[in-house]
C-alpha cells in the first residue's frame, strides 16, 4: 500500500472505531453495575434474549429450506425470490415498521383475519425475524451454492435419497456458512429498533428490547444508555471474533 | 444373460442434446471423443442425474429410465467417479470411503474402507480431508469410494487423468480388475490410449452427442476415417 492511501484508510478506520471507544471511555465500570442491577434493565436483557431466541429459531427453521431452494432454483421465480429476501436488507426499518403495521395490524391486511401484533411480544418477534431472516438466508444459499451438484449425486448413487443426502452431505459441506449467517441474523434481530419501535411500541417487559431500553433510558439516565450500550458492544465483538474463531477452526 | 448396456435415448442438459444408441453385450465400455462431445452427459444419465427426453436406458437387463420407469440414482447400484471427483468436504478420505457402505456394521465398514484405500494406493491419506488432497490423491480416494461397495454398475469419468505418469499403471491394473469383473457393467470416459490397451473394452467414439463408432479396439484401428479417432489411435 502506497503511503498517500494509507491516509484515507485509516481515517475511516479511525471514524470506525472512535465512537466504541468514545462510549468506552464515557462508561465507568461503577456506572455498568448500577444499571445491570435496575430491574428494568433485566426485563430488557431477558425479554431480547427471549425474542430473538424466537426470531432466531423461525428464521432457521423456515430459511434454510428456501436459501436451499435459492442455491438450486433457475429462473424468473428464482429471480423474484432473490429480490424479495433481499429487500427488507436495504429498505429503512421504519418503512419497514409501517408495513408491517399496514399487514399485522389490526386494521392492516391480515385483520379481517383477527391478526393483530401490534404492541405484543410476538410483534417484537416478527420484526426481528423480517430484518434478521435476509441475512441467514443470503449467507446460506451463497453457502449451499458452493455445494458441488456432482457431490451431492455421488451421495446418491452411493445410496442416499435425496433427504438423507441433504442432511449428510448439503447440510455438514454448508455448516460454517450457515452458522456464520445465524450469527449475523441473531445479531441483526438484537440491534432491531426502528421496526420495532414502530409496529410493536415500547411497553417495558412486553416490547422493550435492549436496544428500546437505550432509547428509553436516554432521556431518564444517560448513565443506564451508555451502560447498556457497552453491553451491546460487548455481545457483538464478542460475536464477530466467535464467528471467525469458527471459521478459522473449519479452515 | 442380459445385454451390459442397452441404451438408445434423447435427453437434454442445458442446450446441450445428447442423442445415443449403443448396445454392447458384456465386458467394459470405453467412452472417448473430443471435449463437449457428451460423454460426461451420457454418465449422467447412466447415474440418474438427467431426466430422460425419450428412448431407453437398460443396464445388466434392469430398467433405469424409459417406458415409463424411472429409477433414481440411490436405486441403480452405481459406483460413480465425476469428472471434478466431487468428495465429501467435510469426511475425511476414510470417511468419504466409507460413505457408501452404510449397511455394513461399523468395524467392517471401516475395515472395507481402508482396505480399499489401500487398494489405491492412498492408505496414508486416510485422515486426511479433501481440501488438503493433491488432485492425484484425491483420484484416488474417489476412486476407492466408487469400488468399495462393489457396485454392479462403474462410471467412471477419467479416472486416471489426475494421474502422474508414473502412478498410472498401478491404479490402470487395479482399475483392469474392477472394470472386466464378471457380471459388472462398467463405462468409463478416458482420453489416454494406454488406458484403452491396458483395459481392452468396448470403444464408443462420442461426438455432437451422438456415438459415431462403436467397437473393439482392434475393429476401429482397422477402419480409420474419422479425424478424432486417427489422432487418438495414433498416439500409439
Amino acid at each position: 500500500m502506497s503511503r498517500l492511501s494509507r491516509i484515507p484508510a485509516l481515517l475511516l478506520l479511525a471514524l470506525l472505531v472512535l465512537p466504541v471507544l468514545g462510549l468506552g471511555a464515557a462508561t465507568s465500570p461503577a456506572e455498568l453495575w448500577a444499571a445491570a442491577a435496575l430491574p428494568s434493565t433485566r426485563a430488557a436483557l431477558w425479554l431480547s434474549a427471549r425474542t430473538t431466541a424466537a426470531a432466531l429459531a423461525g428464521i432457521v427453521a423456515l430459511g434454510t429450506p428456501l436459501a436451499w431452494w435459492l442455491s438450486r432454483a433457475r429462473g424468473p421465480w428464482a429471480q423474484a425470490a432473490a429480490v424479495a429476501v433481499e429487500l427488507p436488507v436495504v429498505l429503512p426499518p421504519a418503512v419497514l415498521g409501517v408495513a408491517l403495521l399496514e399487514t399485522f395490524g389490526r386494521h392492516g391486511l391480515l385483520g379481517p383475519l383477527g391478526v393483530a401484533l401490534p404492541f405484543t411480544t410476538a410483534g417484537v418477534v416478527l420484526a426481528q425475524g423480517v430484518v434478521g431472516a435476509p441475512l441467514y438466508v443470503l449467507t446460506a444459499a451463497a453457502a449451499f451454492r458452493a455445494v458441488d451438484d456432482d457431490v451431492l449425486l455421488v451421495a446418491r448413487t452411493l445410496g442416499a435419497g435425496p433427504v438423507r443426502a441433504f442432511a449428510t452431505v448439503a447440510l455438514p459441506a454448508a455448516a460454517p456458512g450457515l452458522v456464520s449467517g445465524a450469527g449475523l441474523a441473531w445479531a441483526r434481530a438484537l440491534g432491531e429498533f426502528g421496526a420495532t419501535l414502530m409496529f410493536a411500541g415500547n411497553l417495558p417487559g412486553r416490547t422493550q428490547t435492549l436496544p428500546l431500553a437505550i432509547y428509553g433510558a436516554l432521556e431518564r439516565d444517560v448513565g443506564q444508555a451508555r451502560a447498556l450500550s457497552v453491553g451491546l458492544v460487548a455481545v457483538a465483538v464478542a460475536l464477530l471474533l466467535g464467528l471467525r474463531l469458527l471459521g478459522r477452526t473449519r479452515a | 444373460m442380459p445385454d451390459a448396456l442397452d441404451v438408445d435415448v434423447v435427453a437434454h442438459a442445458g442446450g446441450f442434446a445428447l442423442s445415443a444408441a449403443l448396445r454392447v453385450a458384456a465386458g467394459p465400455v470405453a467412452l472417448v471423443g473430443p471435449n463437449g462431445a457428451g460423454k460426461t452427459t451420457l454418465l449422467r444419465v447412466l447415474a440418474g442425474a438427467l431426466p430422460v427426453a425419450s428412448g431407453r436406458v437398460r443396464v445388466l437387463g434392469r430398467a433405469f429410465a424409459g417406458d415409463g420407469a424411472w429409477l433414481p440414482p440411490e436405486a441403480r447400484g452405481i459406483g460413480y467417479l465425476p469428472q471434478g471427483v466431487g468428495l465429501f468436504p467435510h469426511l475425511t478420505a476414510q470417511g468419504n470411503v466409507a460413505y457408501g457402505l452404510a449397511d455394513l456394521p461399523r468395524p467392517e465398514r471401516e475395515a472395507r474402507a481402508a482396505a480399499w484405500l489401500a487398494r489405491l494406493g492412498a492408505a496414508p491419506l486416510a485422515g486426511r480431508r479433501p481440501r488438503g488432497l493433491s488432485g492425484g490423491e484425491a483420484q484416488r480416494v474417489g476412486l476407492a469410494r466408487a469400488l468399495a461397495p462393489e457396485p454392479a454398475v462403474l462410471l467412471l469419468d477419467e479416472p486416471t487423468a489426475a494421474l502422474d505418469v508414473t502412478a498410472r499403471p498401478a491404479i490402470r491394473a487395479v482399475l483392469r480388475e474392477a472394470l472386466r469383473a464378471p457380471g459388472r457393467c462398467a463405462v468409463v470416459v478416458t482420453h489416454d490410449l494406454r488406458d484403452l490397451v491396458a483395459w481392452d473394452p468396448v470403444v464408443a467414439l462420442v461426438d455432437g452427442g451422438r456415438i459415431v463408432r462403436a467397437g473393439p479396439l482392434a475393429a476401429l484401428r482397422a477402419a480409420p476415417g474419422h479425424p478424432f479417432l486417427d489422432e487418438l489411435l495414433a498416439a500409439a
